[in-house]
């Protein structure tokens, strides 16, 4: 396996990603501020904004999953590590890159359903009637990015490293 | 009882060997509710009920929103007129310096909501002061690790928000009540300070004193930090505008000043909104993690279970309370703030509500017990964030430099309990 041919395309995506994730959180305060605004002002609130800020809020967690899973940035409490040598640190590494990713899988796929469900019976928010099953699947396709970077940084945790280690690595070079 | 408590121990062990907190509490929620029920379907479909309706729930939208205006402050620059001022009236006196970190950590407290935020934007222009002067680093640090947990207590604070939304309290009631138990913590670490330079006066050199007109001077260039912390929080208590909307105008107002400013540049514009979308994420995923575990902790009946055989003890409630901040207390040895928060108030707010104490103290409570948690050893987070912005300090140093707060910290947490007016006497007042 040479790491350094999908690191390239794994730097940029994940690029991609947090572009979209800062641009949705900026979009979410910039909606609610204006939404304010017109509702003091002007007595004239922007209809949309509660359904449009649920759908930001739920892209921007989505979009940064991937993100986080990637540097194992997840929240851990780091009590016994100093205590691990090398071997036993990355095959617990190992164990719960694996771990994580089942979770993520498993959360995939009931997205996935969930996302079924709302295509079948043709759900849409309220005021501008977009459909909702199109967000909910980028939803699972986010969680199973996420998944599928958990599981590399399983493969990369029996080399030593993490994705995003890799990825910048790689790309150091070219 | 018993399966609730052992998946708790389970939960603990998982964490302990490094489990990512939010999957051990996913993990253990899911399978317990599958073992309760007998029903992996049924567990899977409030998996995935959970997951969808908290990312997508129009109240937490107010948690990005705060954590938003913490990062554009945070990079501000504030921060370094607030400990002007502050050095301007208590620099010249023995201690000064370390006083003056922990004010202007107060100050800072009010206009960003987290703790390590407060810590790690305090460190950087407080500690360079506090080197020119020769303090003592453990002093230097323990000041600003005590001084950065106030960024929890007064308001706008994240943790004061998802309290009140998993015990669905008025948030603005619960931030009028941080107030002044956050202006007794700043008293009372300014106490602790003079404690350090008491016993060895060279721990803490006088600065130079500053004329009046200075001082003037440097009090007037807070504008910002006030105009920000008046516009969030009179929205808020006005009823103008909701919680969430504040808090928009709050990160919108913080991203002016900073252009007004000029200290945003086109990169740590786009770095603080990806860090804000990423720290977003990161406590979404542990709040899912969180709400899952505490559905199938209500299952179990154990929140009932346990008011009911406090109940049966017929012993002064207050023990009861003086137990549970017990437990507080070794969890927050060993737990992070917010999973420490999302795992016990689902379990605890019922008893203390059957206990007929009032939540919104409770919150107070809470909340101070974890800006404890944040100075304890060996898991306390500030003390970390304070190693990480300076490594040339050992972890001993800061902890060692911390104790006289914790100290302070502890006597604050008793006056709170017992005094339960010095929360509720300002909610009271705005709210009746």
């Amino acid at each position: 396996m040479n790491p350094n041919r999908w690191s390239r395309p794994a730097l940029l995506s994940g690029r991609l990603l947090q572009y979209i994730a800062s641009i949705l959180l900026f979009c979410m305060m910039a909606l609610t501020v204006v939404d304010t605004f017109m509702r003091k002002v002007f007595s004239a609130p922007i209809a949309s904004a509660f359904e449009l800020t649920e759908i930001m809020l739920t892209l921007v967690i989505f979009a940064g999953l991937p993100l986080i899973t990637a540097r194992r940035g997840h929240v851990q409490v780091e009590l016994i590590e100093g205590l691990l040598s090398r071997v036993v640190r990355r095959a617990s590494d190992l164990v719960i890159d694996l771990v994580v990713s089942v979770a993520l899988a498993v959360l995939a796929w009931q997205l996935w359903l969930k996302a079924g469900e709302q295509a079948g019976y043709g759900d849409t928010t309220s005021v501008l009637q977009i459909a909702l099953s199109p967000v909910t699947y980028v939803m699972a396709a986010l969680a199973a990015v996420a998944a599928l970077l958990s599981l590399a940084n399983a493969i990369l945790a029996l080399l030593g490293g993490s994705a995003e280690q890799a990825a910048q690595m790689g790309s150091g070079g070219t | 009882m018993i399966t609730a408590l052992i998946a708790f121990g389970i939960m603990l062990a998982l964490i302990f060997l490094r489990v990512p907190i939010a999957f051990a509490m996913g993990l253990v929620g899911f399978f317990g509710f599958a073992y309760i029920l007998d029903n992996f379907g049924a567990a899977l479909g409030m998996v995935r009920a959970v997951t969808y309706e908290t990312g997508s729930d129009y109240n937490l939208s107010i948690v990005p929103m705060f954590i938003l205006m913490g990062n554009l402050v945070s990079q501000s620059g504030m921060s370094r007129e607030l400990y002007r001022a502050a050095y301007s009236f208590l620099g010249h006196r023995s201690g000064g310096l370390a006083m003056s970190t922990v004010v202007a950590c107060g100050g800072f407290s009010a206009i960003c909501g987290s703790s390590l935020a407060t810590a790690a934007t305090m460190s950087k222009v407080a500690m360079p002061e506090m080197k020119k002067y020769g303090y003592d680093p453990s002093l230097a640090a323990g000041s600003i690790a005590a001084g950065g947990t106030l960024g929890i207590l007064i308001p706008p604070s994240v943790i004061l928000v998802i309290y009140g939304i998993l015990t669905e309290q008025n948030i603005a009631a619960l931030f009028a009540a941080g107030i002044l138990p956050g202006v007794l913590g700043v008293l009372l670490y300014m106490a602790a300070v003079r404690f350090t330079t008491w016993r060895n006066p060279a721990a803490g050199p006088p600065g130079e004193k500053t004329p009046w007109g200075e001082r003037g001077k440097a009090l007037l260039g807070v504008w910002g930090v006030l105009l920000l912390f008046v516009l969030v929080l009179g929205a808020i208590y006005t009823g103008y505008a909701t919680p969430t909307e504040s808090a928009a105008v709050g990160a919108f107002g913080a991203l002016v000043l900073s252009l007004l400013r000029r200290s945003l540049t086109w990169r740590s514009f786009l770095d603080v909104l990806y860090e804000s979308a990423a720290t977003t994420a990161m406590l979404f995923v542990i709040l899912i993690g969180a709400l899952i575990f505490a559905n199938f902790i209500n299952m179990t009946g154990m929140a009932q279970q346990l008011t009911s055989f406090a109940l049966s003890l017929e012993m002064a409630p207050i023990f009861v309370i003086f137990f549970l901040v017990l437990v507080y207390l070794v969890l927050g040895c060993v737990l992070e703030s917010l999973s420490m928060i999302l795992l016990t108030v689902p379990v605890f707010y019922p008893l203390v509500d059957g206990l007929g104490y009032d939540l919104i103290w409770f919150g107070i409570m809470v909340v101070v017990v974890t800006e404890i948690s944040l100075i304890t050893p060996p898991v306390g987070l500030n003390v970390f964030v304070l190693r990480s912005v300076m490594p040339e300090i050992g972890t001993g140093t800061i902890f060692r430099g911390v104790t006289p707060f914790w100290a302070v910290d502890i006597i604050r947490l008793a006056i709170i309990i017992l005094v339960p007016g010095l929360s509720l006497w300002l909610p009271q007042l705005f709210y009746g």
